[in-house]
């Protein structure tokens, strides 16, 4: 019996979306969505397609329930949006292992300094400054961490839904652009475990290691650290 | 070194190199280079000098010298006849002789006495011959001349001294010495030689200034024309004639080859008639050889 | 009928005693060598063997001259001197004038003329002269080579006669003289076979042909010199490096044999013995020479001696004289002892090559944008081979005329004998290349040098294709070139656009400005912008940014490359995104993503939406915020370039994990 629902299960996870479609079955309190590249979030109703570039927020007391429906097999299942929650539709995937680790390779490849140019030329085209963000004056606040923790959420969703490539890839997002949301342990831990879930073993080690690194941590989450990466060891 | 230096040395190397090939010489015993041969002037034909091959001295120089003093060792060898005299002969002129407005001669001047080693001289007439003229054996008698026969007691290398004496006095002595006796080995004569070969010419002793003479002989007239005079440059004893020169020789077969070894002198006196003259004192040898 | 032991003796013996010399022993390697009939090698003595010429690389030039130490008379006789020239790979000519090759015989005078000492010198005079040799020869084969060798040789007699001129009253000898000249060419045929590195043979058949002409005449007759047909065999043979060993002999009764070593540092020591059927002894004479090679000279010196003075004192008896002895004017009976001095120099293409080009490949045309990479990247290569017999390093030069100030130079390449390798050629252009306006084809020069002189190995011409300066081979990586941020209109305009706003600039917090300064820069062109031609319309043609402002339009590329060079030209990073939709290679695209500057956690400085950036680090190795642009929507503002930029990223790297799966492609441009 058990064997049958994890068959069913992971049928049902290893459903691709695209060539599948996103359906707002129903919505409750302050749910919007935001289409594309733009900027503005527009309510949204039971019944709306949502496209892959699409993302829906839910507010304080806002929650939707999605028909994610895969149309070649017109299989379908539910997805449940807590509230506070920002979730991307394009992470509403199963990404398979080889594009799961194209994707982080080339984050290692962007993160990497630049190879020398393959025609082994290094002649600067000009005194290009790169990016000392200038003289704040004061004036530019980071990014309102409240959209990191919806965003955070968000990703908890994917994770519990069975989308953990993608959750992953998406909470590596937010701690880059919330430098203060990766300095929780419970927020590292998550994405370490995530990383475990989505059998990347090297770099779950990877980010186990990290995490030591940050500051106020107690013996028993030194300890935890430790256990986890011993066992991933093994 | 840059390789302009060595180019440059190269030409300077062989830019020395201007001498011309070196010639091979090639000699032969025979081919020795002993003659000198001058030419013969004749004087006027009419003018029969006293032949070559009894005096020893050439038709021009009996022109030249007023008065000669000869003593002479004369040889003719034809093979089978060889025939041997020695005499001294003096004569001198004081004037010319002509006929028929043509010089045939000289006056043979009486100069009195002359001896010879204290041995008085036969004073005879000095004949010329008119043969050229009237183309006979004709002569007259112009003057004298003086003779000795010395067949038997002529010595070679030996003083001879000749004095003129004229009125009891003295005027001229004229001393010479007899060349050294001189014996022809080759060519003898009577001997035949072709044209087409050298002939080897040798001789053995003689110091002195030695000529040989080439004169053709005809046998009809008895009478030698010289044609060649042929001084012997090193008394060495060789010589020899080229066949090449042979060849050239006017047609005839009976050549002398006279040996000629004389001292000589010239002086000129005053008296007993003032002018030039010659003393020799000369062997001579005549050889007779037939060149076909 | 058995031939007995005796018998074969008798024969070879025969046969050995009619050695007789017949090389010509005209030069001082020659004569120390003595018999070197197999081992003529250059334009010295040719004419002994004209096969040997063969050896020759390009001009060869020899010089010989000669003295008599025994004779009287000192200084040096000019031999002869010898040019030849290789005419192409299997032929070579030579020409020789021989003024020293002279003998003249002198039968001294019998009688000399009274008063005028006639005649001076001589009753008879023989000279014999060979003063012309030409030699050609060919090769057969590898191993086997050929010649053919014409002699001039002339004879003169001049004859002293006598004439008796009789009158009456005079008889006087004349002396005149008679010269007979006769001219004779005869023609040798040599052959020279090498069938091993060790061994060496020869053969010559000497007065093949001969033709005469001139007076005839007796005298000249009987002294004439012979020319019977006679065989000469030569034998060279190297036991040990350094060592070589030669035989010769002929049938016209002469032989030798020789030896050279080699000691080393170009030196030279020889030696040989020499015999002759017309002299008395076995060995007739002997030689001693030694030579030096330094670069292209060569020079040698010989000292030949006969053991036995005889003939060879300078005078002979004329008796004896036998002019059928005498079958070579330098060498016969009546030669004297002589030390002879030789030199020898090559001109022209000395150098025997190390290296030779197999084949030239260009990689493609040139990119006059792109011409920068072609210093490091190959623009092609050059297949070369070791052709000698020791390892080399050679080098390769690659040079286009005008394009080029100078032949650029590779790296050695070491190669072993009969190795081979590819050598890539690098280029370095000049500025003109920027002036070709359309595709052309040059010629490149690509020499190998293979040692530090200034000749080279070898040397091939390759076509060069040239592309117009607007030209672009559709690589988003060399699509760099053509951004000029430093272009003076390029400049100005940025600073013009930036000064225009100063103001505003002023008021923008420091950590925006890079943003605002982009934003301002791109949207310069809204407005301005009075054509755009479809993405990618015209993909092989690209133009420079200063061609796009003044044109006020262009493609995809035109205004990526135009807009990177704004943004560069004040400091902005920007880099190219190359989108080749699989599948679908003519959708392909070019956008730009520009750097803000801005940390991630400023991202919502500039935009709430988090799909309307990208993070990423760029050459800075630090997270930044880039923006990307849809260059061909500038026209209608920058905010819709911007979105239309985002849009297409977010779609193609996102979504569609172009990135990943690599038909998306970011190229910095730094």
């Amino acid at each position: 019996m058990r064997i049958l629902v994890c068959v069913i299960t992971f049928l049902c996870v290893a459903m691709p979306l695209f060539g599948g479609s996103i359906i707002v079955q129903n919505t409750n309190g302050d749910v919007s969505v935001r289409h594309g590249v733009t900027e503005e979030w527009v309510r949204v109703a039971a019944g709306d397609v949502l496209k892959p570039n699409d993302t829906m927020r839910t507010g304080k007391d806002g929650t939707a329930s999605l028909m994610l429906r895969n149309d070649s097999t017109s299989a379908s299942r539910r997805l449940s949006l807590p509230p506070m929650v920002i979730v991307d539709m394009s992470d509403i995937r199963v990404l398979t292992q080889e594009e799961l680790m194209l994707k982080l390779t080339m984050e290692k490849v962007r993160s990497a300094p630049q190879q020398k140019k393959q025609d082994g030329l290094e002649i600067s085209n000009a005194a290009v400054v790169h990016g000392t963000g200038g003289n704040s004056k004061g004036k530019t606040a980071e990014n309102d961490p409240q959209i990191g923790r919806f965003l955070l959420n968000g990703t908890k969703v994917l994770l519990e839904n069975g989308f953990s490539a993608t959750g992953v890839l998406r909470m590596m997002q937010v701690f880059r652009l919330f430098p203060s949301l990766a300095s929780v342990f419970d927020h590292r831990l998550l994405l370490a475990e995530a990383m475990e879930e989505a059998n990347l073993k090297g770099e779950a080690i990877a980010e186990y290691g990290a995490m030591t690194r940050l500051e106020g941590l107690t013996s028993a989450q030194k300890d935890l650290l430790q256990n986890r990466i011993a066992a991933l060891r093994k | 070194m840059n390789r302009l230096s060595c180019a440059f040395l190269c030409v300077v190397l062989f830019a020395a190199g201007c001498r011309q090939p070196s010639d091979v010489e090639l000699v032969s015993e025979e081919n020795t280079t002993n003659l000198e041969a001058y030419p013969v002037v004749l004087s006027d034909t009419n003018f029969v000098a006293i032949s070559v091959d009894s005096t020893g001295v050439l038709p021009d120089d009996q022109m030249r010298f007023n008065g000669s003093f000869v003593i002479n060792a004369v040889t003719w060898d034809a093979g089978d006849v060889l025939k041997s005299i020695a005499y001294s002969r003096v004569f001198v002129a004081d004037s010319t002789v002509r006929v028929l407005n043509r010089l045939v001669g000289f006056q043979g001047s009486d100069i009195g006495t002359v001896s010879l080693n204290s041995n008085l001289m036969l004073k005879i007439a000095h004949r010329i011959s008119l043969s050229s003229i009237f183309n006979r054996d004709t002569a007259i008698v112009r003057g004298v001349q003086y003779l000795a026969d010395l067949t038997g007691s002529y010595q070679p290398d030996h003083l001879y001294t000749w004095v003129v004496t004229n009125r009891l006095v003295p005027v001229l002595t004229v001393a010479l010495e007899t060349p050294e006796h001189l014996s022809v080995i080759s060519p003898r004569g009577g001997t035949t030689h072709l044209r087409s070969r050298n002939l080897p010419i040798q001789w053995t002793g003689g110091k002195g200034k030695m000529s040989i003479i080439m004169s053709v002989y005809d046998p009809v007239r008895k009478r030698t024309r010289p044609l060649l005079d042929l001084r012997v440059r090193t008394n060495n004893g060789r010589a020899v004639i080229p066949s090449k020169l042979l060849t050239q020789l006017p047609s005839g077969t009976t050549f002398v080859l006279t040996f000629v070894l004389a001292n000589k002198k010239e002086s000129e006196i005053l008296q007993p008639v003032p002018g030039k003259i010659l003393a020799q004192a000369a062997f001579v040898y005549n050889s007779y050889i037939e060149l076909r | 009928m058995p031939v007995d032991r005796t018998g074969l003796a008798t024969i070879g013996i025969l046969l050995m005693s009619t050695m007789l010399h017949a090389q010509s022993l005209t030069d001082a390697r020659s004569l120390g060598l003595g018999a070197s009939l197999a081992a003529i090698r250059d334009t010295r003595d040719f004419a002994a063997n004209p096969a040997g010429l063969i050896h020759i690389r390009d001009w060869d030039l020899s010089l010989t001259t000669y003295t008599e130490p025994s004779y009287n008379q000192s200084g040096f006789v000019f031999q002869g001197i010898s040019l030849g020239k290789r005419l192409f790979d299997g032929a070579a000519a030579a020409f020789r004038y021989t003024p020293g090759t002279n003998l003249t015989f002198v039968v001294p005078p019998v009688l000399l003329l009274g008063d005028s000492n006639l005649p001076e010198s001589a009753d008879r005079e023989f000279e014999y002269r060979e003063p012309f040799t030409a030699g050609v020869a060919v090769a057969l084969s590898e191993r086997i080579a050929a010649g053919i060798g014409i002699r001039n040789r002339q004879e003169r007699v001049t004859d002293t006669r006598y004439q008796l001129i009789v009158r009456d009253t005079i008889a006087y000898p004349v002396a005149s003289q008679e010269t007979y000249n006769q001219s004779v060419w005869l023609a040798d045929l040599g052959v020279q076979w090498e069938p091993s590195a060790r061994w060496g043979l020869a053969l010559v058949g000497r007065n093949l042909i001969r033709i005469s002409s001139g007076d005839g005449n007796d005298v000249l007759e009987t002294f004439r010199l012979p020319d019977k047909i006679a065989l000469e065999g030569g034998l060279h043979y190297v036991p040990v490096s350094h060592l070589a060993l030669c035989a010769s002999a002929s049938t016209a009764g002469i032989g030798g044999v020789g030896a050279q070593w080699l000691p080393g540092s170009g030196f030279a020591i020889r030696g040989s013995v020499l015999a002759n059927r017309a002299e008395k002894n076995v060995i007739s004479a002997f030689t001693a020479g030694f030579g030096w090679s330094y670069d292209v000279f060569d020079v040698d010196a010989a000292y030949l001696h006969f053991l036995s003075k005889g003939t060879h004192r300078g005078s002979s008896s004329l008796d004896d004289f036998a002019v059928d002895d005498i079958v070579n004017l330098d060498f016969h009976p009546y030669s004297r002892d002589r030390i002879v001095l030789s030199a020898r120099a090559m001109f022209g293409r000395t150098r025997e090559s190390l290296a030779r080009i197999e084949g030239v490949t260009m990689t493609g045309g040139v990119y006059p944008a792109a011409r920068e990479v072609f210093a490091y990247k190959p623009i092609g290569s050059v297949k070369v081979r070791n052709i000698s017999s020791q390892p080399i390093h050679a080098k390769a030069t690659f040079y286009v005329d005008r394009l080029m100030d100078a032949p650029t130079e590779s790296q050695p390449v070491y190669l072993m004998p009969g190795g081979e390798a590819d050598i890539p050629l690098t280029a370095v252009f000049n500025d003109r290349i920027g002036q070709l306006t359309s595709l052309t084809i040059k010629e490149g020069d690509v020499f190998i040098h293979a040692t530090p002189a200034e000749q080279y190995d070898d040397r091939a011409q390759t076509r060069v294709v040239f592309h117009g300066r607007n030209a672009w081979d559709g690589d988003v990586n060399t699509l760099r070139y053509f951004v000029t941020p430093d272009d003076p209109v390029i400049l100005k305009y940025s600073r013009d656009v930036l000064l225009d706003h100063r103001d505003s600039l002023a008021r923008v917090d420091g950590l925006l400005e890079q943003f605002t300064k982009a934003r301002l820069l791109l949207a310069s062109f809204t407005g301005r912008l009075q054509y755009v031609n479809d993405p990618r319309l015209t993909a092989d043609f690209v133009q420079y940014p200063v061609e796009t402002v003044n044109l006020r339009g262009g493609d995809c590329d035109d205004l990526a490359v135009c807009f990177a060079s704004l943004l560069a030209s004040v400091g902005i990073a920007t880099a190219f995104v190359d989108v080749i939709p699989p599948g679908n290679p003519d959708q392909a695209h070019l956008f730009l993503l520009v750097d803000t500057g801005l940390e991630p956690r400023f991202g919502s400085a500039i935009a709430q939406n988090p799909k309307r950036y990208v993070i990423r680090r760029g050459t800075s190795g630090k997270d930044r915020v880039w923006i990307p642009v849809e260059t061909t929507m500038i026209a209608r503002g920058f905010e819709e370039a911007w979105s239309g930029g985002a849009q297409q990223y977010f779609d193609d790297v996102e979504v569609g994990l172009g990135l990943a799966h690599g038909w998306v492609r970011i190229v910095d441009l730094d």
